[in-house]
Formats: C-alpha cells, structure tokens, sequence
C-alpha cells in the first residue's frame, strides 16, 4: 500500500502535467487563429521630414511639469522650417512672422491622445485668436510604440490646425528646448518667447497661452 | 523579424492572463468557503511556478524581442517577480507550502507595485508629462481593451498570492485531520 501511493500520486501529478500542456496549446492555437494580418504601415521615413534650423536652439526647460512657463520670455526664438505631410514648407519661430503655438505630439504618449481631443474641441468651439497660427508637431516618432501612423491619428480627431513633421531625432523639440509630451510653444509675432508648457492643458490654460502668442 | 509577432504574443499572453485570473478568483472562492477539490492543492504549487515563469518570459519577451523598454515600475514588478520562478520551482518540485512566508510577501509588494501602475495608467494626471525615453503611462499592450502590461502583472501577483496560500491552507487542513474545517476535533 505505501508503495501503491507515491505511483497514484505521479500518474495524478502527470495527469495534471499533461491537462497544463493541452491548455497552454489551446491558448496558442487560438491565439495564432484569432490574431488578423495587419495592413502594412507607414515607416519613420513616410513621416519624419527635414528641418532646418537657422539660430540658436532654446534653452532647454524642465521636463517635470513644474518648471517655470515664462522661463526664457522674451528671447528670440530660432527660426525652424519644416514640412507638412504634403511637403509643403512651414517656418516656425523666429521669422514666421506672426504669433505661433506650437504643440509637440507624440503618437505614442497617453497624455497627447487625451490632449488632442480637448483641443480639437477648444478649437472647433472658439477658434484660434486672429493673428495666431495653431502648429501642432509630430513628433517623438517611433513606429514601433502604439498609435502609428501619427499623421492618420490626427486626422481621425479632425484637429484643425497646421500639422508639421519633425525629424526623426526630434529636432524641433530639441530648437525649442522641450523634453516632455505633450510640450507647448507660444511665440509672439515678433518671433520672441512668450511661454512654454508641458502635460495636460484644460480649455482656460489652451486659451491664455493663444492669447499669449497674439502679441 | 521577431520569431513571434508581436499580435500574437498579445493575444497568446492575453488569454493565459484571463486563465490566470479564472484561476486566482477560483483559489480565493475556495479558501474563502473552505471547500477544496482533492485535486487543487496538488496543483496549487506547480500553478504557481507555472505563473512565474509565464510571467517572466512574457516580460523577457515584450523587453528583449518585441523592443519594449521597461519603465522604472517595470523594473520594481520585475524584482519581485524574476525569484519566484527560483523560489516557487523549488516549493513545487519539494511540495514545500511554507514557501508562502517567502512568496506571499514578494508577490504582495509586486501587486501593490502593478496597482500603482494600473492607476497611472488610467488617471493620466498621476502619470504628469510623458517622459520622451520610458513613460510609465503607455499602454504598449491593451488586449480585450483591459489587459495591459501591468494589469496581466498585477493579475500573476494575485494569482500567486492567491495559489501559494491554497497550498499552505490544504496543509493546515491535513495538518488537523480532516478535509472539512468544521469536522476538526476541537483541541
């Protein structure tokens, strides 16, 4: 009898063995089953665009949200040209010539795809001031995080603002010295800092930083 | 190319991560009622080794093939979950139950860790900016629209927990006699 049990208990314990397996292989095949072909996608070099860059970058501000936002106000900022999905040219900063907030995105970061609703609403609902150019930047790219393509993201939230690629090592964030997404820009006219932000912004602080940039 | 795509290992670990938390709520119905199939304590320990190492090569596997960098909350789950692979292999294969005085508290400071990380992830203001090199809030993995990296290690933890507490109950069980508490001989 004392022998009897040790082999029950090894054919229970190979009984259980083999159960695990059968589900692990379940899992799998299912897996394998339901998981669809996904279409193929748009690579970094279908986004990332060239900038050019003449001046000096900005000083780089903390990227812990707490910094100060009018660290910087009133420097000349550097004057950045970039390009849209269409290849069209767009300068930033310095001489553009009119008021500018930009705001730097990235596809993949949870703040920004709570960010971009809000704002596409703020616009839709109040515009932009006169005088004032809304820039948002894709930026931070990656095709290998979530939410790729960004410039398809955008367009599904129907933002209704000018939308520039930057380049693949993150120029613009670097030109106007933000390290955090999303990180807003407010430029005044006369190509001079007014402001920067990072994190999540609500519909009054959206609204002051476009009055900020009207001059 | 990785070996595995990425979809696949999603929806593979995914699944094995609702099987993980069947199991969990089935452990704790049982130590809660007290009514404990002959065969669950048998399974108990192995299940969770089984856990651990599942959990530690999905977590291998998302940083070193699919490219996903571990976060620093990453990291602190990883700590505590890595040395139960060790920790619970050698409980299973000894069918030791004391192994909870070791494994319940690592595994207890990884899901207070992976519930910290759950929260950020759904309160992005916990979360502050995102970090441009290793944001805790991303969500590389979403599977079901719920199973998220941290989430599926949250669920291992408490499946751990859960498990190694059956296997240390059904011994105090036998310890006393009976299958059945309410039959114990009064001491």
């Amino acid at each position: 009898m004392s022998a009897a049990k040790p082999a029950a208990n090894r054919g229970r314990t190979v009984i259980l063995a083999v159960v695990g397996l059968a589900v692990v292989a379940a899992v799998g095949a299912i897996a394998v089953l339901s998981v669809e072909e996904q279409a193929s996608v748009k690579d970094l070099e279908d986004i990332a665009g060239p900038v050019e860059v003449v001046g000096d970058p900005l000083p780089p501000l903390g990227s812990d949200g707490s910094a100060d936002p009018l660290e910087g106000q009133g420097v000349p900022t550097p004057t950045a040209t970039a390009r849209t999905m269409a290849d069209d040219e767009v300068v930033l900063g310095g001489d553009a010539g009119v008021g500018q907030v930009l705001v730097m995105l990235a596809h993949w970061c949870p703040v920004c795809q709570q960010e971009v609703p809000l704002l596409t609403e703020y616009v839709a609902a109040n515009g932009v001031p006169a005088g004032v150019e809304l820039v948002a930047v894709m930026t931070g790219l990656d095709p290998g995080r979530p939410n790729w393509p960004p410039d398809e993201w955008l367009e599904r939230e129907g933002l209704n603002a000018t939308v520039v690629r930057d380049s693949a090592e993150g120029t613009l964030m670097r030109t106007f010295g933000v390290n955090a997404y999303p990180a807003w820009v407010a430029i005044a006219p006369d190509g001079t800092l007014v402001g920067r932000r990072t994190g999540l912004l609500d519909d009054a602080s959206i609204a002051a930083l476009l009055e900020s940039a009207a001059g | 190319m990785n070996a595995i795509p990425v979809a696949v290992a999603d929806r593979f670990l995914g699944l094995l991560a609702l099987i993980a938390l069947v199991a969990t709520l089935a452990a704790v119905g049982m130590l809660v009622t007290r009514r404990v199939p002959s065969w669950a304590p048998r399974a108990a320990l192995p299940a969770a080794a089984t856990i651990a190492v599942v959990t530690t090569l999905g977590s291998l596997y998302y940083s070193e093939v699919a490219g996903y960098p571990p976060c620093v909350l990453c990291w602190y789950q990883r700590i505590a979950i890595y040395p139960q692979v060790v920790i619970l292999g050698v409980a299973a294969w000894r069918r030791d139950t004391r192994v909870w005085m070791t494994s319940v508290p690592l595994a207890a400071i990884g899901v207070a860790v992976s519930a910290w990380h759950v929260a950020v992830e759904r309160n992005l203001a916990l979360a502050g900016p995102c970090d441009p090199d290793n944001p805790c809030a991303i969500r590389w993995v979403e599977e079901f629209g719920f199973l998220t990296i941290p989430t599926m290690a949250l669920i291992a933890g408490l499946a751990i927990v859960a498990l190694t507490l059956l296997a240390r109950r059904t011994a105090d069980v036998r310890a006393a006699g009976t299958d059945r508490p309410s039959e114990r001989t009064p001491a």
